[in-house]
């Protein structure tokens, strides 16, 4: 009996947290021990028409986020292409050690050398220090992507007379485009959903998405925290609808 | 003409190339029978520049290419693998060398829809990779060389993964282009009727060396070559049978 | 010219930060750069105090046993799910719903369990309102409490659903349907295949991933600084304390600890690593 009715259960698991977000975000407020809180349009409204509230940490977040995962992911792809050879193990050892600590910890460790370079605090220290996670991730995702196939491709290519660079934009991308794509989406949320090192970096002063929503829940005002949590996630499940169904296996 | 001197390469402690020498007249194929193993692609890859080799040098002409890259020294190299680009039509597969060249649209229009009417696959032009067969994606991969004009092309066992009625037909097909395109071609096989069928000229290799034969009389009488066995052995079945 | 280009890049962005940043937290550790140390000398002070003291020992190892067993939970309970959800589920397609939970990210999942545990959140407005508590302050403390368990949660609701995607899509494989096929005409029945055939072999494929996400819970920052204790915190919380210091004396040994910590998470996973292809190679 209770087997039949897995699927639903999961479905309202799944989709809890959006729904009392929703709620929470347009209540005015939410007195205990009443369950639905009282619901308030103008909050919403005063939240979107403000810039330091909803728009602007919301543009933060997405320049941030296009800037990072485009960079990354094409960075990663042209150096993956082409450092191969005897080395390229060390190079995939290499790439591991970002992910061997905390994003926070590793941001840490340089501050003080951003701090030298003037990139503290700033959006572009954020992005290039993103940019250390991004791009050994993209090289990594990439490592197997370079098989005897695709390098006989590339002896063909090269013998017809093509640069390393037509050869990778002509021939590469393109067949790499599916993985390329995955890359890009990844290192999207990644940079979006991004906190402790974009705090660290940004000293507080780069106020994106998350880094605001952090602040308003650790106030404890519910509403504003709830309002930007809905904008954080509406691009993913945007996504996620547009897609609709996935295929997760190869019949 | 294709000249090659003293070509040397060594992996770790083994030479692979020991001191060759070859030469391929104009408009010829230099046919190569040898078995695995025995440094033909090793051989090929360095003529075509795609490895470094420790001394040798390679003229075409009397031009020496041994320093110049291989984007740019006009031979092109052919493996068994037809290493089309799967996103690519066969149509753009063909004109791929020559955007590279930058030539402008209408003659790479001329000379792709040539080389595909004469290759046979005109109905076949808007399919890609995965649509095509085996022998059809070879072909492909010749137009693909050919529509360059190349100085040379090295030909490394290319029929090696097709069925045996397919590479037949492929090597009469060989035949028909070496001609007709005046092919200077090096061709390496290990099947002994293939390399008697593709060749103007006939060499051997076996274990980084390669000997050179004047004629294919000459190729025949030899020992190592498999031609005298080969004709023993239908010899030997036709009296048996008798 | 185009491969010297993607060299300097993969130092740029590859190298030098992992080195740089390593070198200079090992040198503020060892008293080699200057940093409340007054004049650089070399000492070992640092990271004597740090062993000493035991707080990053003690809290290297809450941080394992936080991460493994919200791993272990998040993993058994994707398993538990699995056999109703493939008797249901004839396609090789997962409806939208599933995806939902991969978007959202760790601070709105904090977020979310603090709404929803915390002693005036949503499941204790329920007990009140069904009568099972009095008021706010009956309700267990899950929020800021002294062993973590609204981090445990919150990590087990992230981690779950990403699993039940991945365990599902691997028992719909070619070869997991091969090996079904052949268990149940050997005369197996259904919920032994699912036991001895499909289960294990689920777990083993996703081995790396698992082991993968175990490293990312090892790090957690956001999460219990919103919602652990102040007794016992994670390895990245008590690095980031001392780094931040209001006193410079303890800046040297976050310093030490913070270059402890990634050698330490390096060793880890290399052993990880080795023991899961061991295993693969049985």
């Amino acid at each position: 009996m209770m087997r039949k009715y897995t699927p639903w259960m999961l479905m309202l698991f799944f989709l809890a947290p959006i729904l009392l977000i929703t709620l929470l975000a347009f209540s005015g407020s939410w007195v205990y021990p009443s369950i639905l809180p009282s619901f308030d349009s103008d909050r919403w409204m005063e939240f979107l028409g403000s810039s330091s509230l909803g728009i602007k940490p919301f543009l933060i977040s997405t320049v941030l986020a296009v800037l990072v995962s485009l960079l990354s992911a094409s960075i990663g792809f042209f150096t993956s292409y082409l450092l191969t050879g005897k080395a390229r193990n060390w190079l995939l050892w290499l790439c591991l050690i970002p992910f061997c600590t905390a994003p926070v910890i590793l941001a840490a460790n340089f501050q003080y050398f951003f701090i030298l370079l003037h990139l503290s605090a700033s959006t572009v220290g954020v992005i290039i220090a993103q940019l250390f996670i991004g791009v050994p991730y993209t090289f990594l995702l990439f490592s197997t992507y370079w098989n005897e196939e695709q390098l006989t491709m590339d002896t063909a290519a090269k013998t017809l007379g093509a640069t390393p660079f037509t050869r990778l934009l002509r021939v590469h991308f393109p067949a790499a485009k599916s993985l390329f794509t995955i890359a890009v989406i990844q290192l999207f949320l990644f940079s979006w959903f991004e906190y402790g090192m974009t705090q660290y970096i940004g000293v507080g002063q780069l106020k994106t998405l998350t880094v605001e929503v952090f602040k308003y829940t650790q106030e404890g005002n519910t509403t504003v925290a709830a309002l930007a949590s809905l904008l954080l996630i509406l691009p993913p499940f945007i996504a996620i609808l547009v897609i609709r169904k996935v295929r997760i296996a190869h019949a | 003409m294709l000249e090659i001197k003293n070509i040397s390469k060594q992996f770790g402690d083994a030479f692979v190339l020991k001191g060759i020498d070859l030469c391929c007249a104009e408009g010829q194929t230099l046919s190569v029978l040898g078995a695995s193993g025995c440094g033909k692609t090793t051989l090929l890859k360095s003529i075509a520049g795609l490895i470094p080799m420790e001394t040798g040098s390679v003229l075409f002409n009397g031009q020496d290419l041994t320093n110049v890259e291989p984007e740019k020294r006009g031979i092109v190299y052919l493996s068994q693998e037809p290493s089309l680009f799967p996103h690519m039509s066969a149509f753009d597969n063909v004109a791929f060398g020559l955007k590279v060249r930058k030539e402008d649209a209408s003659s790479i229009e001329k000379k792709v829809t040539e080389m595909l009417q004469s290759l046979g696959l005109w109905e076949h032009r808007t399919k890609k990779p995965n649509e095509l067969s085996g022998g059809q994606k070879q072909r492909v991969a010749f137009g693909r060389a050919l529509v360059i004009t190349p100085k040379v092309v090295l030909l490394d066992e290319p029929f090696g993964s097709l069925d045996a009625g397919t590479r037949s037909e492929m090597q009469a097909f060989y035949l028909e282009l070496a001609k007709m395109y005046k092919m200077t071609a090096l061709f390496i096989t290990h099947d002994l009727k293939e390399a008697l069928v593709t060749g103007d000229q006939f060499a051997r290799m076996e274990q980084g060396q390669l000997t050179l034969f004047s004629s294919l009389e000459a190729f025949a009488e030899d020992p190592t070559s498999g031609v005298k066995e080969e004709i023993n052995f239908w010899n030997n079945l036709k009296n048996d049978a008798q | 010219m185009t491969r010297t280009l993607a060299k300097a890049l993969f130092i740029l962005f590859v190298v030098i930060p992992s080195f740089l940043g390593l070198s200079y937290a090992l040198g503020v550790s060892f008293g080699l750069i200057g940093l409340g140390n007054g004049a650089p000398s070399f000492t070992l002070s640092h990271w004597e105090v740090m062993f000493s003291e035991g707080r990053l020992m003690k809290s290297i190892g809450y941080t394992i046993l936080l991460a493994a067993s919200a791993i272990a939970g998040a993993a058994l309970i994707a398993l538990g799910l699995l056999s109703p959800l493939l008797k249901r589920m004839p396609g090789n397609t997962l409806p939208w719903f599933y995806f939902v939970p991969l978007g959202i990210p760790p601070i709105v999942a904090a977020f979310f369990t603090f709404s929803a545990l915390a002693n005036t959140g949503l499941l204790s407005r329920i007990a009140v309102k069904l009568g099972m508590i009095p008021d706010a302050s009956s309700f267990p403390i899950l929020i800021n409490d002294e062993l973590g368990i609204g981090v445990w949660l919150t990590h087990v609701m992230l981690a779950f659903p990403f699993f039940l995607i991945l365990f599902l899509s691997s028992a719909k494989t070619q070869e997991v349907h091969r090996l079904r096929e052949t268990a149940s005409s050997l005369g197996a029945s259904s919920a032994y295949i699912l036991r001895k055939v499909i289960r294990p072999i689920v777990i083993r494929k996703n081995a790396p991933l698992l082991i993968i996400w175990f490293i990312f819970v090892l790090g957690t920052y956001e999460i219990p600084l919103l919602l652990g204790g102040q007794k016992i915190r994670p390895v990245a919380l008590v690095i980031i304390d001392k780094m931040r210091g209001y006193s410079l004396a303890t800046i040297p040994e976050g310093y030490a600890m913070s270059a402890f910590y990634a050698v330490f998470i390096m060793a880890l996973s290399f052993l990880l690593v080795k023991l899961i292809s061991r295993r693969y190679d049985a």
